[in-house]
């Protein structure tokens, strides 16, 4: 009976907050990217703290239903593709057994604004690479099949039918989903690269430092550069099947 | 161009960007400016410590760039840009143009630094706009106009040289990237939102 009222207590308490993704701390740390920035491959990220799961569509919907212009028939042009929320029904309707899969068809913009709405932000670049790699194996074995794996999903994403958001096993950090679900936002997914043809040496001061991926015979490292690659070719508009987020907050 | 991707990579990349779909275009109707920028929201305050939206300055023609107060090298440069183009413009139509400076540096950039640097600068006129901003409301609005922006170790930023002109409206007319480039076609943009549709 008292854990009862204890439980109704913390749901009453938590009311007026949006139901989201539980986010989980993650300690400052060091690793090497597989980009170089000025000469430099070593990267440091301090303490945050990170959504375990994928925002799912049941997340995004309350945005939505608080916040009328993100709603798909409301959605400026400018800040979102017109394929916005195409696999929902209607503006606030996600459609038959979306609700806990993880929300896709969102743009760069839309990711941002949700997380700001829930006084997050989207994860940097680093820190959604540092927490990916935690839950690689070590044995160069593994590694190699992992990397067969991810390049077996890279090479052919799934669209539809996707399993929940938050449903894969957790890694060694206490995030699920990292890879195998749907490819995420990150909030300076161009901040180092760019896309091709992009004039960034002619239009900025110091062109990053110099920003180039490194080359390497590991094959978790060839996925790696994959994946920033495929993050630079985004319009920040950008809307697809398999492409989602999760959100950060700063924090000790 | 050491900086953007190889192309032969996007052969690999492609299939990761599937299911875009394009078969629903029942958007919204078309609202005043659907281009404008100004549909962007955020936290801002100006060298005063006033909040405004970018909306606030609807109305008439505005050239903005995004720059922080430490530095040293191109920002100076992209500010005198900025004047260059009210020179160009010479006394056309009288109306003073209104210069916008938003600050990349969320953390160090205040109002009040922003006042100092108006000070120093000679821009503390009622016709020049320096902008501070929380973090997300500044990545946005970079991210909108395409400019991309990095920080580096020593707490300065890497970014894009780009200047933009904005019609009545915040649509964007011209797009000027580099430093100390010509702005006879800047200036032309900025003549051409002044004399209205009727004269383009």
């Amino acid at each position: 009976m008292q854990r009862w009222i204890l439980t109704i207590c913390l749901i009453m308490a938590a009311g007026p907050l949006p139901a989201a993704p539980d986010m989980t701390r993650i300690s400052a740390a060091e690793f090497r990217s597989v980009l170089t920035i000025d000469g430099q491959r070593q990267r440091a990220i301090e303490t945050f703290h990170m959504d375990r799961g994928q925002v799912s569509n049941a997340d995004y919907l309350e945005f939505v239903t608080a916040v009328p212009r993100w709603r798909r028939s409301r959605a400026a042009d400018l800040f979102a593709a017109d394929s916005y929320l195409d696999h929902w029904h209607s503006d606030l309707d996600t459609g038959p057994d979306q609700g806990s899969r993880p929300v896709t068809h969102v743009s760069w913009f839309a990711a941002s604004a949700y997380c700001q709405w829930r006084d997050a932000r989207l994860p940097t670049e680093d820190e959604w690479e540092y927490v990916a790699r935690a839950g690689m194996p070590e044995a160069a074995s593994e590694r190699r099949q992992r990397a067969y794996e991810l390049f077996a999903w890279y090479s052919d994403p799934r669209a539809e039918n996707l399993p929940a958001a938050g449903s894969g096993p957790a890694d060694a950090l206490g995030i699920h989903d990292m890879h195998g679900l749907v490819l995420e936002w990150v909030e300076d997914y161009r901040s180092s690269l760019g896309p091709p043809g992009d004039d960034y040496a002619g239009n900025v001061i110091s062109c990053g430092g110099s920003a180039s991926l490194a080359p390497s015979s590991e094959p978790l490292d060839q996925v790696t550069v994959m994946r920033y690659a495929t993050r630079a070719l985004l319009e920040p508009t950008t809307t697809t099947a398999t492409l989602g987020f999760r959100c950060a907050r700063d924090g000790d | 161009m050491r900086c953007a991707i190889p192309v032969f990579l996007m052969l690999f990349t492609l299939p990761l960007l599937a299911g875009q779909g394009h078969d629903r275009h029942a958007m919204q109707p078309a609202a005043a400016a659907p281009d404008s920028v100004y549909q962007i929201e955020g936290n801002w305050r100006d060298q005063h410590g006033a909040p405004l939206q970018l909306k606030d300055f609807t109305g008439g023609p505005v050239v903005l760039t995004m720059v922080y107060t430490g530095c040293a090298t191109a920002c100076p440069i992209l500010t005198h840009d900025l004047q260059r183009i009210n020179h160009a413009l010479g006394n056309h139509h009288g109306q003073p143009l209104r210069k916008v400076l938003v600050s990349l540096d969320h953390e160090r950039d205040t109002p009040s630094r922003l006042m100092d640097y108006a000070r120093q600068r000679g821009l503390d006129r009622p016709d020049w706009s320096l902008l501070s901003g929380d973090r997300g409301s500044i990545r946005e609005l970079a991210t909108l106009l395409g400019i991309r922006y990095r920080q580096l170790p020593d707490g300065g930023y890497s970014h894009s040289n780009l200047i933009v002109v904005l019609d009545e409206k915040g649509v964007i007319r011209h797009r000027q990237a580099g430093l100390g480039e010509p702005v006879d076609t800047a200036a032309e943009a900025v003549r051409s939102v002044l004399d209205g549709p009727e004269n383009p």
